[in-house]
């Protein structure tokens, strides 16, 4: 009872409480190397700690300090053997998805169809300086027939640098970049074909796609980025294009082919098509129309003549999406302001009328039996 | 730095462990814990290392004027040290905001400055403001300094919580077992550490390219459809939720390498049945912090005055009006408001905590009516809990709108999206199938293409939702040892397989050891990857 008095009168007291809380947290460390009872001071009004000064939780067992870390270094060590045992399974995989012709392009940009380009590159880099290159998004890619470009005169060695997916600041970006490549460093010629949806979401005026290390890797290595298998995992893209490439480089996917002419050309040669795909064009940004102009200004201080080619349209996605011509008007009001004091020449074949709904597999991709028409007309347009 | 940087994981972590633990080892307490707190002035310095005088200058300010207080202060210290603290959180995370509020509403044109928020000030001087108090309440007996810095500048906690008690952190570094390894410490932090690692870098940062484009369009004042924006809004809600648990894993998991237990920020929030248990779940030290330094001084005050008016108080199923509206409205609206502000500078972060402030009044109203209409445990509604779980899961959606949205006006439109104002587009292939296509067909609704292809995003969500709905977390999966202190623990509910879900214990075994294994190399191979983020474009 004495015990309990004192203790009492100890509470009650100034401080009187901590310090006995102090002295069992004491007593709880120099007894236990992993406290089992855990002592807290407490606020009344502190709800996480209501009605319990002194809370204990309930353990196993503890085995001796040496089984604890003969257990514990057991533990570590079979994780690591598993993270070390996934990184050889994963490079397995790799040799097996090759072998069946499913591994697809290591990642640069992420973008299956972009990163495809670059390791196609990668193996067919051409073998002299071309005098022509193309630049732009997928409608330069799928738009632009190299062998044509030859026949009708437009170039002698022309390459295509379209990439799929990309805004006028992404294709800035691009531009630059394959310009400062010994190999693609002294075209005669630039053509930049672009459709509305390029000139919208542009954040600013140039927009990295890929890192350029990364690119150089890819591209003009011996090693054609095997590395970058290692270096830049992202599992869940890797498994989804691991299921889908070998379709589109047969073929067998029809709109989203992977197959690339010698000019880097991406033909999408198709009798059949699929519903207009993209919807109204809402969000034109002048970072877009300021990239294309610094990218205009960039190519005529290399003495590069430029020709811009607004693509043709779908007659279907005017007639739906832009019937009073709104956007459209916008798009070249905008165009003519950017590219006024530049030496860029501008071919506007938008509502070319030798393009008719069958012509088109969406609302702005061509098929390749189109493409031949669309060549000829440039060719004409060049020789005005 | 973040925990989530190679940086860290390769370079400040191992080598802060194994120079704390040498100085440990040989006896060189006071240097462990100097060494402690240079290594997590450099974590912190990593991001800018010109904060870190300030850091230093706010730890010695509160470190002064708590021993004031401590020596027997006056009212006066208190008053000044806080003032002191709330003047330095109003410049760098308000002076703009306000400038802009003020300008707005008296149609100034002031120019709003450009003042760079210090990383992680919230949570250091919310932490110091809760020490000052306590100095003041006769709560703290510590008196050096070294152990306070380190108590503040503690890296594991630094950047984004827990918030802790000086009552939490200081014994513990004053105590001799945190300077000798201990193997079971090791594998507990180290293991949290990696899920919370998993769950940052493969989860989190995965939903927000769904989450990302759809806030960026509203933003944008792009049209959007009601599907997109809700599938935008739930990815949102999941992003968040593993980034901030993940992270709050993450720290304790660092926390307990060095032997010291932090407090539990997280336990299963989207499990929580009600607003006001959500709030208990969802950074829980936090919520803590409201209650006990804002929501209970208030109640109590006012209490004190009624009781001394003889004013009735709240009385559970008697409450009256005047009762409700002074003891739970009010007070309940104020502290959400300031939650809300706390979360950022921003008239989205004051909407957010007035809804959260709304819900939980809500809340309570409704619990007053079920008493005085059904008295205690007479309403038997056997699907109630998951139509309860179900609806609080959504009014949470709804406010994480607000908390992701740029601007009020950017999640005002998101709103008006996801309540079907752009009109609601079914994807042609969820079309295409019987059941849904008869009711599309009823209703008249749109179909076409929308921004994604539907089933990655769905994919991933539903699997997600069940997951955190029936899974226990590491805490439960964890809770025969010591990890975290203060744990909320819940017994876990379902079946994985054959088993029942509470039966699943976590043990330093093989078959931990492989599944953490997994994840790690999962969470290494993304964080080492230079990938950018995957854009989604299938139209090519």
């Amino acid at each position: 009872m004495g015990w309990y008095r004192a203790i009492k009168r100890l509470f009650l007291i100034e401080g009187g409480r901590a310090r006995i809380i102090s002295a069992l947290n004491m007593f709880v460390r120099q007894s236990l190397p992993i406290a089992a009872v855990q002592v807290v001071t407490c606020r009344s009004h502190d709800r996480s700690y209501s009605n319990r000064d002194v809370e204990t939780v309930g353990q196993p067992a503890r085995p001796p300090h040496e089984e604890q870390w003969k257990s514990t270094s057991i533990y570590f060590l079979v994780c690591l053997g598993t993270v070390l045992g996934c990184y050889a399974l994963f490079l397995s995989s790799l040799l097996l998805l090759r072998a069946n012709d499913n591994l697809p392009p290591p990642i640069v940009t992420n973008n299956l169809c972009f990163d495809e380009k670059i390791h196609w590159m990668s193996y067919e880099l051409p073998s002299t300086a071309p005098d022509l290159l193309v630049f732009g998004s997928s409608v330069a890619w799928r738009h632009f027939d190299g062998g044509q470009a030859i026949e009708s005169g437009l170039a002698k060695n022309p390459y295509n640098l379209g990439f799929c997916g990309m805004r006028l600041s992404q294709t800035a970006f691009v531009a630059r970049y394959f310009l400062t490549k010994r190999k693609f460093q002294f075209p005669v010629r630039a053509v930049i074909i672009a459709s509305p949806q390029d000139f919208e979401g542009c954040p600013s005026s140039e927009e990295q796609v890929f890192s350029k290390p990364d690119a150089d890797e890819a591209i003009f290595s011996r090693t054609h980025g095997w590395e970058l298998y290692l270096k830049n995992v992202d599992p869940v893209p890797f498994v989804r294009n691991a299921s889908a490439v070998k379709a589109m480089r047969s073929g067998a996917n029809e709109f989203n082919r992977l197959m690339f002419t010698r000019y880097g050309d991406g033909p999408v040669d198709s009798t059949k098509s699929r519903d207009l795909t993209y919807g109204p064009v809402t969000n034109l940004k002048q970072e877009c129309f300021v990239a294309l102009k610094d990218l205009a200004q960039h190519l005529s201080d290399h003495d590069i003549q430029t020709t811009l080619v607004l693509t043709p349209i779908n007659p279907q996605w005017l007639s739906m999406f832009d019937p009073d011509r709104r956007v459209l008007n916008e798009v070249r009001s905008r165009l003519s302001e950017a590219l006024q004091k530049s030496d860029v020449r501008v071919w506007d074949a938008s509502e070319n009328k030798s393009f008719s709904e069958l012509d088109f597999i969406d609302a702005i991709h061509l098929r390749w039996s189109a493409v031949r028409r669309f060549m000829n007309a440039m060719a004409g347009f060049k020789c005005t | 730095m973040l925990f989530n940087s190679p940086e860290f994981l390769l370079g400040l972590l191992p080598i802060s462990l194994l120079v704390f633990f040498c100085f440990g080892v040989m006896g060189f307490h006071r240097a462990a814990i100097l060494w402690l707190t240079g290594a997590s002035l450099f974590f912190y310095g990593w991001w800018n290392i010109s904060y870190v005088p300030l850091l230093l200058c706010s730890v010695l300010f509160n470190f002064v004027i708590g021993e004031k207080l401590r020596g027997g202060g006056s009212r006066s210290w208190l008053i000044a040290g806080v003032a002191g603290n709330v003047v330095l959180l109003g410049y760098y995370k308000y002076a703009g905001f306000l400038t802009e509020v003020i300008s707005d509403a008296a149609g100034l044109s002031w120019t709003v400055p450009n003042v760079i928020l210090p990383l992680a000030i919230s949570f250091f001087t919310f932490q110091q403001i809760a020490y000052l108090v306590d100095c003041r309440a006769g709560l703290v007996k510590e008196s050096s300094f070294l152990n306070y810095a380190a108590f503040i500048t503690f890296f594991p906690h630094l950047i984004a919580g827990p918030i802790t008690h000086h009552k939490e952190m200081i014994p513990q570094f004053q105590s001799i077992r945190i300077f000798r390894p201990q193997p079971l410490l090791l594998a507990l932090g180290a293991t949290i550490f990696l899920v919370g690692l998993f769950k940052k870098v493969a989860i989190a940062d995965f939903l927000a390219l769904f989450a990302n484009p759809v806030f960026n369009a509203a933003a944008n004042n792009q049209p959007l459809t009601a599907i997109d924006s809700w599938i935008g809004a739930f990815a949102y809600t999941f992003q968040l939720y593993f980034d901030f648990s993940g992270y709050s894993d993450m720290a304790i998991g660092a926390g307990l390498l060095f032997g010291i237990r932090l407090p539990q920020n997280f336990s299963s929030p989207l499990k929580s049945t009600n607003i006001v248990e959500f709030w208990q779940r969802w950074h829980m030290t936090l919520t803590r912090f409201i209650t006990s330094y804002i929501y209970n001084p208030i109640v109590l005050s006012w209490s004190r005055w009624r009781v001394r008016q003889k004013l009735p108080l709240v009385q559970p199923g008697r409450t009256t009006l005047g009762a409700f509206v002074s003891l739970v409205l009010v007070p309940v609206m104020l502290s959400m408001s300031i939650s809300g502000i706390w979360h950022g500078a921003g008239y989205q972060f004051v909407l957010f905590g007035a809804l959260h402030g709304t819900y939980i009044v809500i809340y309570h109203a409704w619990r007053e009516i079920k008493l005085r209409t059904w008295p205690a445990g007479s309403l038997k509604f056997p699907p109630g809990r998951p139509l309860a779980i179900a609806l609080t899961l959504v009014c949470v959606v709804l406010s994480m709108v607000l908390f992701r949205s740029v601007s009020a006006t950017a999640a005002l439109h998101m709103f008006s999206a996801m309540f079907g104002a752009n009109g609601i587009v079914v994807p042609q292939g969820v079309a295409n199938l019987p059941l849904i296509g008869t009711v599309v067909d009823v209703l008249q609704l749109r179909t076409g293409k929308q921004m994604f292809l539907y089933s990655d995003p769905l994919l991933l969500i539903g699997p997600l939702l069940v997951l955190v709905l029936i899974a226990p977390n590491i805490y439960e999966l964890m809770r025969d040892y010591e990890t975290a202190l203060t744990t909320k623990s819940t017994k876990p509910e379902g079946t994985f397989g054959r088993r029942s879900l509470s039966e699943l214990r976590w043990r330093p075994n093989v078959r931990y050891s492989v599944f953490i294994g997994l994840l790690a190399f999962i969470s290494v191979a993304k964080l080492m990857s230079n990938a950018p983020s995957e854009f989604i474009y299938f139209r090519f």
